[in-house]
């Protein structure tokens, strides 16, 4: 009851401010071209620390943190700026994907620092680099889709947000998998308001939705017992793409955005069942893992 | 000349037997068959829920004569977390509470030991949890002392303390009044003299 109870009022917090900071432009009367798209950074940026910091107990972590899984909270520093940097300079594609880089292969360098020690230096640059450029492609890939379809991707975001939530709570991070739960609810929030508000064009939203589940994944791998399913999430979060493809574009709209949403979830409940059914059938061999690294 | 020589070997060699225990301050090998250390932390501000540490290693050097010289260094393997729950091992493991992957171990090494009574003491180190060192003090109380069962020498002791999980950044489900931030911590133990 406590965990709910935690989740809920930080799940509340994060959508006030993120819901005001977004609402604010509507409420002003903005027009769709006029409509500041680094706001969108900022905003979910903003309600995930305000949320997380009430999950977490803390006001702000310390600088360099000491639970290397607290580098979330810095890394969304940069994403911030980059916020600010779009609302001053619309930038195109390929500036926006080269400065995405920037921030997540330094940010998953800083996550998997702890590696360094107990798996070698090649192998925590490996993995950092992989799972950082891994990122910006998907980011690119996100914000390239929103510009086609800007409502689809968001509800679709949060679902696989949500189910990301699920996969770490079975791999043992109540916290990791709260934070997940709170993206999930600010990416819900932000496509239910992009529904109702379809004037406005969000652009450069996926830098912190993509920043911090990346680094909510990497933390339940390298920390937790995250299971190696959650893999299968990526071609979920990819699965909106369908709804471009041929066959299904010259379909009505509905059936357009409800294909990939039904694959998604499908593809999504899978990895759950795999990691639920191993838990059930052959227990959890944590503690082994957990002594080898 | 010859029984000269062998009963100066003889006298330094009984001297030496001796003047060992007086002049040089023991050492003692924690021995993990016969040691413990547990913890106990109060849920939901109900009941106290109690765990140890199956994995851990130390040494207790004493000097009796000179209790400054005396210290105390323990480690303990986080992951060999155990409280007769492995979804809940599994849980303390991770990031949440002890995250033994990044912290696998914690620690407490002593930088003061005074006398306090005829088989106490008052340590003072630096406890090293989840990253986070602090210094602590504690009793320590000497059990016993005598010789084991394949005639090495052994010395028993206890230590109980209370320490605030917070101080170590540990604060997991402690607004919402599901684990107390204080946390007990008794270590009972036996070492064996080097």
């Amino acid at each position: 009851m406590a965990i709910i109870q935690a989740l809920f009022i930080s799940l509340l917090l994060g959508w006030s401010c993120a819901g005001l900071l977004l609402g604010l432009p509507l409420l002003l009367g903005y027009k769709r071209e006029r409509y500041p798209q680094g706001l969108v950074p900022i905003a979910l940026a903003l309600g995930y620390t305000v949320g997380t910091a009430r999950l977490l107990e803390i006001i702000w972590p310390a600088f360099p943190p000491v639970d290397a899984t607290q580098w979330i909270f810095w890394s969304l520093i940069p994403a911030l700026l980059l916020g600010f940097v779009q609302i001053r300079w619309p930038l195109s594609l390929t500036v926006q994907t080269g400065l995405h880089l920037l921030i997540l292969v330094p940010s998953q360098l800083l996550l998997l620092s702890p590696l360094r020690e107990s798996n070698g230096f090649s192998s925590w640059l490996l993995w950092s680099l992989l799972t950082g450029v891994f990122t910006a492609l998907l980011c690119l890939s996100q914000e390239l889709l929103s510009s086609r379809d800007p409502f689809l991707p968001l509800f679709n975001g949060a679902g696989v947000a949500g189910f990301s939530g699920v996969l770490l709570m079975l791999g043992h991070s109540v916290v990791l998998s709260q934070q997940a739960l709170l993206l999930s609810g600010l990416l819900g929030a932000a496509g239910l308001l992009q529904f109702r508000f379809r004037r406005a064009v969000m652009g450069g939203r996926w830098i912190v939705p993509m920043l911090v589940l990346s680094m909510l994944w990497s933390s339940g791998r390298a920390y937790a017992d995250l299971s190696p399913a959650i893999l299968l999430l990526i071609p979920a979060l990819l699965a909106p793409w369908l709804g471009q493809m041929r066959f299904l574009k010259s379909r009505p709209l509905w059936i357009q955005r409800i294909i990939p949403l039904l694959i998604s979830f499908l593809l999504s409940a899978l990895a759950t069942g795999i990691v639920f059914i191993a838990q059930e059938f052959w227990g959890s061999d944590a503690y082994d893992s957990s002594v080898q690294m | 000349m010859r029984k000269t020589l062998l009963q100066s070997t003889l006298i330094l060699s009984l001297l030496a037997g001796f003047s060992q225990p007086l002049l040089a301050a023991e050492t003692y090998t924690i021995d993990p068959v016969h040691s413990h250390v547990i913890f106990k932390i109060k849920h939901l501000n109900i009941g106290y829920q109690y765990g140890r540490f199956n994995r851990f290693s130390g040494t207790v050097i004493v000097d009796e004569k000179n209790p400054a010289q005396s210290a105390v260094e323990i480690k303990v393997e986080t992951a060999s977390v155990d409280t007769n729950s492995s979804k809940r091992d599994d849980h303390l493991r991770s990031p949440d509470f002890f995250n033994a992957r990044q912290f696998p171990s914690l620690s407490f090494k002593s930088n003061k030991v005074e006398k306090t009574g005829t088989d106490t003491y008052r340590v003072s180190g630096t406890l090293t949890l989840h990253g986070v060192s602090k210094p602590i003090s504690f009793i320590f109380k000497k059990t016993g002392e005598g010789k084991g069962m394949q005639g090495e020498y052994r010395m028993g002791g206890e230590v109980t303390l209370t320490i605030k999980r917070s101080q170590f950044g540990m604060t997991t489900y402690l607004k919402e009044g599901g684990l107390s931030d204080e946390v007990t911590l008794l270590l009972s133990f036996e070492g064996i003299r080097k």
